[in-house]
């Protein structure tokens, strides 16, 4: 899937084009209209607060169509070692004042979380951990985040692809069982596996942009393994776009997390068969709503189908566009915060009288048929 | 005796879900009634009448004249008959067969066999990624059965497998036989890197070593033992796979990130 | 608007009424027979048992865990992809919508989520929104929280701890508070694995009694209507019957809530080490006049346990069905989400059930003993209909008892229990007593002013079809069930209490947050803004 580093280019592209401003009342019909009419309606992009997301899944129910968001391979690969096996998981407050050892896994989380380090205090021992010390481990890391931590780390460097047998070795290794390395190499995983071992209370920390969803099971079973003698947990930080807080919300309104279809009226969840971009792509669905109110970001397909774009830009890929407010900025939202790791209040930091999601939503919904009102 | 055969009047518009169709699930419709059996998955679904010409027959044998990667699901929880596919089908053909025959012409897509426990399923052409692997949210793939693939297979070849005989003809993708509980793999051709990660038990011959995981462990030259029985049983079946199967093997034993007694076998 | 719901046998253990009558009902209250006024609109409830609608003072229906549990078994849903058809969890609905209407088909009308983490309190309230027809209440976990264990540990007195209490209250916007294996989740951030009433958490010198003390005073110091809700130490063990003895003792004669009492009523006797301890701990019970407690039955079902009790969910990782898991180190507390299978062909499950059953009939008291499974830890809450039969029916439970492992009936006294509870009895188990539990006096009840909260149920001798499907339901007065079928679906209030306390507690506490956490707090708060339904709160209030 394109990442959001190719979007402005796109964006630029897009933006000349842009459909001709219309009222807002005009354009929530006319997506009535697109999204009632097709035989597969795709909610799309479902980048939304929780206000956003339980209405973009209850049009999806209205129009028997398909919720999807924007990183849901993430989502589903942080699902992965939830549905089939053990998983271990904390919060960044005790990651913050009770780990004495901190593992960070793969590439990428600076950029996913520019405050990282400061948010879990990386500097300082443990205020919970009366007189322990931190020991900060980085496996795969790119060079300038470890460097820019502002803490003293252990690391191991290893490419993408490398992350999962390596996670493999310790895992091996801190149960006891045989792996094939040099001397040195093996001294290496030894040390890493007794360091995690040693730990009072660890935590393993990553996310699904980092590792390929193989490794971040190996992860889990890692941190699972290591519970057999001491305690450690794992913080992964998530998908953008609020798909955190977009799965709790599938959860409790359809049962499911995105990548889930009304089409016989019940909720169905297939990861594969309900991929907005394959749905789109393969021509299976024949209209989309794209919503982005967090970062203007376009659709992922290339192939042509009646289009409505709900963002907090400009983008005009598609027949109507509607700007939406940001959450937290232009109007008060809930939302995953990576801070806290749980819905999480956010006041509108400047507030604006961009409209909302989900009161976009609500307008179309008014305008499908049989719609009472 | 003649066959049912369902004749594809022209590419659907959307996925067709065909489990409806199995010797079991239409033994007692007439043929008036099968026309009308809903099989689209989209709020206005197709009809069997919309999709297919009907020539009635035997119900125990099924024919599909012409196929489509939009055919979902076929002889899926099968328990007896034939079901022979002359085309190419869609995601998890097969899925959950307990007995029976399943003979596709041409390529399959994903989930190919997913969680089948019994039966013969044999696919002429390519399979997708996931073959015999559980859906999301299982934790159990293949749980019994042959599984023939003439052509490769895709990714994680027998994810999550529990039991069975799967022989994959031209070759696999990556990580095949991907967390397996137990059970057999055969691949006939080359494979990707990291087969049998985070495997349990099980086998995995392959004709030569990709890359592995330094959890894996050479074992030296493993005795003939049941290799050659599965040579044999394989033999009329899959001559490519049962030749594989009749060399001297080394062995290679893993994942020793998890359980560690699986094992991957290649000449030696 | 003047409703009359006619010729039904009307139980209401509150205004003595054991009679054949009617109901009448204006304006969403329970009103006497109008005098010389027609009713708008007439309701036939003849051969229908009439009585109030019922209340579930704990029951796990939503919050960050329930979530979990439902994104953690897809494969339970009813629509999962193609297969299974259906499953057990799939008959609870699994969402926020189908939570509430199955309750309402059932006669429910009020019901209590008992376990919501202080930092979790948002993510229930916002799915509790979304859950229709039924009332709603939260019970706030403390107990495994370093505010609270450090202050302890610092000796301050009851009236700060008290505060504390008052003031998450007030945040979580709770009806009570609860304590989960005091302690025992800080403990095992200490890599303790087994922690029982007078083991000391490490760091802090503290005993799961002393913090369950704390929270009792504070719960009897802030008035509150509803006792400190308590989850014991060592759920699940065999022998656990001496600690909940030990912990009834440990109450001090102060009013206490025991949660799903069966899930401690275990015994080391016989061949398995596994036993039946239910007469004893029920004779405990029926001594113990300042204790009540809920059952939390066990049905066989496929389901899945929730529960903030890290260290058991730990252990019970072991014996997953299927073999999933997840293990939460939260902030202020913990928690653990394991699926499980009850089978009837286990000995094991087969003796918990059979426990539960003994707990309920030999507790004397119904106005003591209350009606759960735990949802859905002891099996999800549309099994409610046939333990209504199991209890009213001695028959029944021979039948079932006949069908279990060999040994299980030895082990236990429920073939020998005759009793068989009366509707009077069930109106006072669902309806009134908890409404005097949970401090709600406008409900549990039909005398006149009274919120309309009214079940009437077709009498049929299955007593499981009879209680599977209301004939009709209303909610404050407006009929949202008919023949079973939902026919309105409003949405319902939440209820809180809000005991006072000194305001200088706030600042103290902004100040923790902002040199531990390095947050603000009211990151953690339920803002008006937050909430789709913000009006939809109601109060209940503190004791005289
Ligand atoms: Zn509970």
């Amino acid at each position: 899937m394109p990442r959001k580093a190719k979007s402005s280019a796109r964006k630029s592209a897009a933006a000349p084009k842009a459909a001709a401003p219309i009222d807002i009342d005009a354009a929530c019909k006319l997506a009535a209209t697109l999204l009632s009419a097709a035989r597969l309606p795709v909610i799309a992009g479902m980048g939304a607060d929780v206000a956003g997301a339980r209405a973009a899944i209850r049009l999806a129910r209205a129009t028997h169509g398909v919720y999807d968001h924007l990183a849901s391979a993430e989502i589903m690969a942080e699902l992965e070692p939830l549905r089939r096996a053990r998983r271990f998981a904390t919060t960044p407050d005790e990651a913050r004042v009770r780990a004495d050892c901190l593992l960070f896994v793969g590439a990428g989380l600076v950029q996913r979380w520019p405050e990282i380090g400061a948010r879990l205090a990386v500097g300082a021992p443990p205020a919970l951990q009366r007189g322990r010390a931190r020991k900060i481990v980085w496996l795969g890391g790119d060079r300038a985040d470890v460097k820019g931590l502002g803490a003293e780390v252990d690391a191991l460097a290893a490419a993408r692809r490398d992350m999962g047998p390596l996670i493999g070795m310790i895992r091996a290794r801190a149960m006891g069982r045989p792996i094939k390395a040099e001397k040195s190499a093996l001294r290496r995983i030894d040390s890493l596996a007794e360091t995690f071992k040693a730990a009072h209370f660890g935590v393993a920390i990553s996310s699904a942009a980092a590792l390929d969803p193989l490794a971040l099971e190996q992860l889990a079973g890692l941190v699972e393994d290591l519970n057999a003698t001491t305690r450690f947990s794992s913080l992964l930080l998530g998908p953008r776009a609020n798909g955190a807080g977009v799965t709790q919300a599938g959860a409790w309104v359809a049962g499911f997390p995105p990548r889930t279809g009304f089409c016989s009226g019940e909720a169905e969840h297939d990861p594969w068969r309900f991929d907005a971009r394959r749905l789109i792509e393969s021509g299976e669905a024949d209209a989309a709503l794209w919503i982005d109110a967090y970062g203007d970001e376009p659709p992922p397909w290339t192939r042509k189908v009646p289009l409505v774009t709900l963002t907090c830009g400009d983008f005009g890929g598609g027949l109507v566009h509607v700007r939406a407010g940001r959450p937290g900025v232009d109007h008060d939202c809930v939302e995953m915060a990576i801070e806290t790791g749980v819905l999480t209040p956010r006041a509108a930091s400047a507030p604006s009288a961009a409209p909302r999601v989900d009161a976009i939503i609500e307008r179309i919904m008014a305008h499908l048929p049989g719609s009472c009102a | 005796m003649k066959p049912l055969v369902f004749t594809l009047r022209s590419e659907p518009v959307e996925r067709l879900d065909l489990s409806a169709l199995t010797p079991a699930r239409l033994s007692d419709l007439s043929s008036a009634a099968i026309e009308k059996l809903a099989i689209g998955t989209t709020q206005r679904p197709l009809r069997v009448g919309d999709v297919f010409r009907l020539r009635d027959g035997d119900r125990s044998v099924i024919r599909f004249s012409g196929g489509s990667s939009r055919f979902d699901r076929i002889a899926m929880a099968m328990e007896s008959g034939v079901i022979e596919v002359d085309g190419m089908v869609g995601r998890e053909a097969g899925c959950g067969m307990r007995g029976g025959a399943l003979t596709i012409s041409g390529a399959a897509g994903d989930y190919a066999a997913s969680g089948a426990r019994g039966g013969a399923i044999e696919i002429g052409g390519d399979c997708g990624d996931f073959l015999g692997a559980p859906l999301v949210g299982e934790m159990e793939g293949i749980n019994g059965g042959v599984v023939i693939v003439r052509g490769r297979a895709g990714h994680r070849a027998c994810d999550r497998m529990r039991r069975g005989l799967v022989a994959v003809e031209k070759g696999a993708g990556e990580y095949a036989g991907s967390r397996m509980i137990a059970g057999t793999l055969v691949v006939a051709g080359p494979v990707g890197g990291f087969p049998g990660t985070m495997m349990r038990r099980g086998t995995i011959i392959m004709p030569a070593l990709p890359e592995i995981a330094p959890t894996f462990l050479d074992c030296g030259a493993t005795p003939l033992g049941f290799t050659a029985l599965y040579a044999t049983s394989l033999a009329a079946r899959s001559p490519r796979a049962a030749r594989l199967l009749r060399r001297a093997l080394r062995r290679f034993g893993g994942d020793t990130a998890t359980l560690g007694k699986g094992e991957l076998l290649v000449p030696a | 608007m003047i409703v009359r719901i006619s010729g039904g046998h009307v139980v209401d253990p509150l205004s003595g009424r054991n009679e054949t009558g009617d109901v009448w009902i204006e304006d969403g209250k329970i009103v006497a027979p109008p005098q010389g006024q027609s009713a708008d609109a007439e309701y036939d409830a003849r051969n229908c048992l009439v009585m109030a609608g019922a209340i579930d003072i704990h029951s796990h229906i939503a919050g960050a865990n329930v979530a979990t549990a439902r994104l953690m078994l897809p494969e339970a849903h009813a629509a999962y992809m193609a297969r299974p058809a259906q499953t057990q969890l799939a008959a609870a609905g699994w969402t926020a919508e189908e939570t509430g209407r199955r309750y309402a088909r059932m006669g429910f009308t009020t019901v209590v989520e008992p376990a919501v983490s202080p930092h979790l309190a948002l993510h229930a309230h916002l799915e509790l929104s979304d859950i229709p027809i039924i009332d709603k209440a939260v019970l706030a976990v403390l107990g495994n929280d370093d505010y609270l264990l450090s202050a302890l540990r610092k000796g301050e007195g009851a009236t700060a701890v008290a505060d504390y209490v008052a003031l998450t209250l007030q945040a979580t916007r709770a009806l009570g508070v609860k304590c989960i294996n005091a302690g025992g989740a800080m403990a095992f951030k200490e890599n303790v694995r087994a922690f029982s009433l007078d083991d000391v958490v490490p760091q802090y010198g503290l005993t799961s009694r002393q913090i369950m003390e704390a929270l009792q005073d504070a719960a009897v110091k802030l008035k509150l209507a509803h006792p400190l809700h308590l989850h014991m130490n060592n759920l699940g063990l065999p022998g656990n019957v001496e600690t909940a003895i030990a912990t009834i003792d440990a109450a001090r004669g102060l009013p206490l809530h025991l949660a799903h009492l069966q899930f401690y009523a275990y015994g080391k006797e016989g061949g398995r080490a596994f036993s039946s301890a239910a007469a004893q701990l029920a004779e405990k019970v029926n001594a113990s006049p300042h204790v009540t407690v809920d059952i939390g039955q066990v049905m066989f079902s496929d389901t899945v346990t929730i529960s903030l009790d890290v260290l058991r969910q730990f252990t019970g990782l072991k014996t997953a069905r299927p073999r999933k898991g997840f293990i939460y180190d939260g902030d202020i507390n913990s928690a653990g989400v394991v699926p499980y299978s009850y089978k009837r062909s286990d000995f094991f499950n087969a003796v918990q059930w059979a426990c539960g059953l003994e707990l309920f009939l030999l507790i004397d008291d119904p106005w003591r003993v209350f009606f759960t499974t735990d949802h859905p830890n002891g099996a999800p809450f549309t099994v409610y209909p046939e333990i209504f039969a199991l209890l009213t029916s001695r028959d029944r439970r021979a039948e079932w008892l006949a069908s279990l492992p060999k040994g299980v009936a030895e082990t236990t006294t429920l073939g020998s229990i005759r009793r068989e509870y009366t509707f009077e009895e069930l109106a006072i188990m669902t309806r009134a007593a908890p409404a005097k539990l949970l401090g709600m006096r406008d409900r549990g009840s039909l005398a006149a002013g009274a919120t309309a909260d009214v079940a009437v149920y077709g009498l049929h001798k299955d007593r499981a079809k009879m209680f599977a499907a209301a004939r009709y339901l209303f909610k404050d007065g407006a009929l949202v069930v008919r023949n079973g079928e939902i026919v309105h679906a409003p949405y319902g209030r939440t209820f809180r209490a809000t005991p006072g306390f000194d305001r200088a507690i706030e600042r103290r506490l902004d100040r923790y947050y902002t040199s531990l956490y390095g947050l603000k707090r009211d990151l953690f708060s339920v803002p008006d803004f937050a909430l789709p339904r913000p009006q939809a709160f109601g109060e209940v209030p503190c004791l005289a």
